[in-house]
């Protein structure tokens, strides 16, 4: 390693982060904020278009990111006001077609019960708060670190942990209404 | 602090992140897409692009009639665009 690739900074304990070209972010994130505006919702009919958006900012502003925090939730907070106007436009999302899914399954079980889940998923989502749901898709579906999704929504950590603690209630409580729902259907 | 997640909503987005891993997108279609809104301005030609940038950034809408025209073509151009098959060069490779 030569000096002028060691860090600047001698508490980082991390490697110093290479900076992705446009290209390479683009193979390594297409999914990432993909999945983040569908679960943002926007319709699937509209999900290529926004992501089109996304990485068309991406592409203009990705030199001036500076790698002081993940990428992947700089990309994050772009997919999120892409969604949100994508939202104030168009109709909520209606759900994919059971065939798209049950095709690429291992199983028709598997295919099933993925479907079901993804299905209450979007339900309960959609049902949630923005501000709880967004949280909510930070840290329990992408696993990002409370105090990094708290920077990235421009939160104060004690507000994140307690408007997370109240996302995470709601989700709970949806579930439970789905499932009494579900079985109640299921009853003979 | 917070409470934990109930384990039934985890077992949930456990099996729907499942499901969303399998649902079809387009990969190859938006980075067409990307491409062809990148190379839109470009295409318009430059005295354009100059007129419709500066026009832009008139503050409280004092472009002209005919400026504001361009900019709308602009826009228009740009989204018409997007369910184009062109393919372009990638503008990030040298």
């Amino acid at each position: 390693m030569t000096v002028a690739s060691l860090p600047l900074d001698s508490d980082a304990c991390e490697p110093w982060p290479a900076r992705l070209s446009f290209e390479e972010t683009y193979e390594r994130y297409f999914d990432f904020v993909w999945l983040s505006l569908r679960r943002l919702g926007v319709a699937p009919a509209l999900l290529d278009d926004a992501a089109q958006d996304v990485f068309v900012v991406v592409h203009r502003r990705l030199h001036e990111f500076e790698y002081r925090s993940e990428l992947k939730t700089w990309l994050f907070a772009i997919a999120l006001r892409t969604a949100r106007t994508y939202r104030r436009q168009r109709q909520p999302a209606p759900v994919e077609p059971v065939e798209q899914l049950a095709a690429a399954a291992p199983t028709p079980h598997d295919a099933l019960a993925q479907l079901e889940a993804l299905r209450v998923i979007d339900a309960i989502l959609a049902e949630i708060d923005e501000d709880r749901r967004v949280l909510l898709i930070l840290v329990e579906l992408e696993q990002i670190a409370v105090p990094e999704a708290a920077e990235v929504l421009g939160l104060k950590l004690n507000t994140a942990y307690s408007r997370l603690r109240l996302a995470r209630e709601d989700f709970g409580a949806a579930v439970k209404r789905h499932q009494a729902r579900d079985n109640w259907r299921h009853e003979p | 602090m917070t409470s934990e997640l109930d384990p039934q909503a985890r077992a949930l987005i456990g099996l729907a992140l499942k499901g969303e891993q399998r649902l079809p997108r387009s990969r190859e279609r938006v980075r067409r897409g990307v491409l062809t809104a990148l190379a839109a301005p470009a295409a318009l030609g430059a005295s354009e692009a100059a007129a419709a940038s500066k026009a832009a950034g008139v503050a409280g809408g004092a472009a002209t009639t005919g400026t504001k025209a361009l900019i709308s073509a602009v826009r228009r151009g740009s989204r018409s665009l997007r369910s184009s098959r062109l393919v372009l060069p990638p503008p990030w490779s040298d």
